[in-house]
């Protein structure tokens, strides 16, 4: 078989026509090319010094003992990454950092499933007033993170707006399950102005003939919802699912404006910026825990891609 | 041609590399002597961190040196920062130090044992040392033979002290009085028991006086009028005030399982579990104590000299006061110890000799200059430098620049600085993280107890020290090991 093939390549090349004769490239055309490089040498260069470069680092720093003050640094082996594990004082917060980055992770589907409930009424419902209502669910999309960590505390002290509106009495920056779920709440209201306009864009691009012809056929507007509007922007979910989860992954102005670094809300960003910057000096550490969750971060995102086509349709 | 093009790039690269590299400040055969007059042009950058009122005062002081020193050579870029950020930034710059910069004491070991600050001994006289408080200029001494802290043979000094603060109980005498009136309590009774400056509460005291303030009838751990006694209490503070400490002398031992300290942890868990005078450790991470006390939420909490600023500043309608710490009167090893905080003004040891002479005179002016000094306490930044001027001109305010100040009682500061001999009742201690060559253990530690339940009773102090003893010593034993 292979014989055969590398027959076929030799034929094919006898059969083609012989190579023209390299164009000599003119003084403007070069000045073009050169001008057009220039024009991409900055994000190249930024690229390799604040990307590439940093990545390299990170992943050799992980496995060095690194002092940065005293410039020291000596190989350790997978020492980082087992102590991430096993040490009796940072393996319970390492811990704890990944099941809180993990459980806020919930944020990331409720604000599917508001920002897609939110799109259905302003489609389907055709509310009075939708453009403004569209503005004002994304307004926390265009809005400072950090302006809106500091609000949302405010609002969820223990006299804060939210007790005091609902006429309750918990302390929701407490460290145990109650500051999870105010971030999840506002997390997930922050982001259901962004999911909205996606899918609200996703929808008018449904050809309204399958609406038509479903409704002959005697399909209720749930049936359609279900049969038709939710498998046709099925790529608009993929989008949300794996950029909210990248995101999600990375999260840190809760741990640290929100929260305010408490324990109950310390995400593994925080972790890191926790060990390798706050002052703990253990640039090893951190950077173990960095590539551990670049590595993370990348199955998750292989894994759904890997499975996309099982759902998600394209034409 | 592309080719050619990156070739160039990356030699251009390479050399601007290479001059950087070999652009490295230092003596280029011009060495100054100590002694010797500044008579070329020299730039020193100055960093340090403070609100932004702080900031401002620091200028004004960079302003008056180069004005006062007389010489047109010398010329300071200061650079303020806030104060969370400032250590973040100071150790990205590690590898380019600006000069002259403020050093915390607890960071100081593991920058001096880097090899990152410079000897400063020969830049100060004996004179000019002997007139600021010993234990502050002690604390800026470091032996490198044998990496030990503090005056030793052999050791030298790599600081001047910016201030030397003891952190101590304030309380908030407008609500306190209003309380008093309230509960029908005799108001010359308690003034006179418990409200001494010069003789300061036993635990048991501060917790009858707490109890007999607030009052919780319902017994959820909130007060009834939401007011609590205190806001929080400092660890340092309750275990040195028990006589005890983390660790012994040279910081190779732990001492959190010793009797002492677990009584001084289960004191403070205790303020709210038993007695519900103090805010619970969840309402604490809301509000910070200090916020809550100026807000009239809590009658005691604790303070430094560095917060009168923010405290003139913040136009508070109340009357306050200082108290020296309560300690354990049921220990009669135990007396009231204040943790005492400090700050350094150190300079880089890539400092050339003309720099590092300019930096110092900066250093000297902003530490030892009556001048300076006074501007700072009347600013409310710090107890003077100066021990005579402490303990005369700021306690009894003869300046007249602290007039309808408060805290009134300011001895309550210089006697807690002062306090170090055997026959005071009232003194402090440096923290310990001091001792260490890392200080995130602390931090640590607090987050452990914390994790554990000690704030919500789920666990003992006892029960807690005794668990986390091994994983104490063992962290212990690593900083001695990065320290060599």
């Amino acid at each position: 078989m292979q014989s055969v093939e590398l027959c076929d390549r030799a034929a094919g090349a006898e059969s083609l026509p012989s190579r023209e004769p390299k164009k000599k490239v003119s003084k403007q055309e070069r000045r073009e090319q050169l001008i057009a490089f220039l024009f991409i040498l900055p994000p190249i260069i930024g690229f390799l010094i604040f990307t590439a470069l940093s990545v390299i680092f990170t992943v050799i720093y992980s496995f060095q003992d690194y002092n940065s003050l005293s410039n020291i640094s000596t190989f350790a082996g997978l020492d980082n990454y087992l102590e991430l594990f096993t040490s009796p004082t940072r393996g319970p917060l390492f811990r704890k950092a990944v099941v809180n980055t993990i459980v806020l992770l919930l944020s990331v589907p409720f604000s599917m499933i508001l920002g897609l409930a939110l799109a259905g009424l302003l489609r389907l419902g055709e509310v009075k007033g939708s453009k403004f209502f569209q503005v004002l669910y994304y307004l926390p999309s265009v809005s400072s993170a950090v302006a809106l960590n500091i609000v949302w505390n405010y609002i969820f002290r223990s006299n804060g707006l939210f007790n005091t509106v609902f006429g309750l009495d918990v302390i929701w920056l407490d460290e145990g399950a109650t500051i999870k779920a105010a971030i999840i709440f506002k997390n997930s209201l922050n982001a259901m102005g962004g999911a909205m306009i996606l899918y609200l864009a996703g929808m008018l691009n449904v050809s309204s003939e399958l609406y038509e012809a479903s409704s002959l056929d005697g399909a209720g507007k749930l049936r359609q919802f279900f049969s038709i509007t939710l498998p046709l922007i099925s790529p608009v979910t993929f989008y949300l699912l794996i950029t909210g989860l990248i995101g999600g992954l990375q999260s840190y102005a809760d741990s640290q404006v929100f929260a305010g670094g408490n324990s109950g809300a310390t995400t593994i960003v925080y972790f890191i910026w926790q060990q390798g910057i706050q002052g703990n000096n253990n640039q090893g550490l951190a950077s173990a825990a960095s590539v551990l969750l670049a590595v993370f971060i990348m199955i998750v995102t292989l894994i759904q891609f890997k499975v996309s086509n099982k759902w998600v349709y394209e034409e | 041609m592309i080719k050619r093009f990156v070739g160039a790039i990356l030699a251009c690269v390479l050399a601007v590399t290479c001059v950087a590299a070999c652009s490295g400040r230092g003596d280029e055969g011009n060495v100054v002597k100590p002694e010797d007059p500044i008579d070329e042009p020299v730039t020193i950058n100055f960093w340090g961190w403070g609100d932004l009122a702080e900031q401002e005062n620091y200028q004004t002081l960079v302003n008056q040196f180069m004005a006062e020193e007389g010489n047109e050579n010398i010329t300071v870029l200061y650079r303020g920062m806030s104060s969370s950020t400032y250590m973040t930034t100071l150790r990205a710059s590690a590898r380019n130090l600006p000069e002259l910069f403020y050093m915390p004491d607890y960071d100081f070991l593991e920058w001096v044992s880097s090899g990152l600050l410079k000897d400063v001994s020969a830049y100060v006289t004996e004179e000019e040392l002997s007139q600021l408080w010993p234990q502050a200029v002690d604390e800026y001494y470091y032996n490198a033979g044998t990496a030990t802290l503090g005056q030793s043979e052999g050791a030298s000094l790599y600081g001047l002290p910016k201030d030397l603060g003891p952190f101590t109980l304030v309380y908030n005498k407008t609500l306190l009085d209003r309380k008093i009136e309230e509960k029908g309590l005799d108001a010359e009774e308690i003034y006179a028991t418990y409200l001494n400056p010069e003789v300061p509460m036993t635990w048991d005291q501060f917790r009858t006086l707490l109890k007999s303030l607030v009052t919780d009838k319902n017994n959820d751990g909130t007060p009834d009028d939401s007011i609590y006694g205190i806001s929080h209490y400092e660890i340092e503070t309750a275990v040195y005030s028990n006589n005890a400490n983390f660790f012994n002398e040279d910081a190779s031992e732990q001492r959190i399982t010793d009797p002492n300290f677990i009584e001084a942890l289960q004191f403070v868990a205790d303020l709210t579990l038993e007695d519900h005078v103090m805010v619970p450790a969840a309402l604490q991470s809301e509000t910070d104590g200090f916020t809550r006390f100026l807000n009239s939420g809590c009658i005691f909490s604790f303070m430094g000299p560095w917060d009168c600023a923010q405290f003139w500043g913040f136009d508070i309608a109340f009357e306050s006061n200082i108290l020296p710490v309560p300690y354990n009167g049921d220990n009669p090893d135990a007396m009231s110890t204040a943790w005492v905080g400090s700050m350094g003004y150190c300079v880089s040891a890539k400092a050339s000799s003309m720099q590092t002479a300019a930096a110092m005179r900066l250093a000297k002016y902003l530490c030892t200059n009556e001048d300076a000094q006074r501007k700072f306490y009347e600013l409310g930044q710090q107890v003077p430098n100066i021990v005579s001027m402490a303990k005369d001109e700021y306690v009894n305010d003869t300046q007249g620049l602290l007039e309808g100040k408060d805290p009134v009682d300011r001895s309550v500061w210089v006697d807690t600085i002062d306090g170090f001999s055997e026959d005071d009742k009232i003194g402090g201690k440096v923290r310990p993280r001091y001792y260490t060559y890392s200080s995130g253990w602390y931090d640590d530690f607090l987050m452990y107890i914390d994790d554990q339940g000690l704030w919500t009773g789920v666990k003992t102090a006892e029960q807690i020290c005794n668990a986390y003893e091994s994983t104490f010593q063992s962290t212990l034993d690593e900083m001695i090991a990065n320290l060599g």
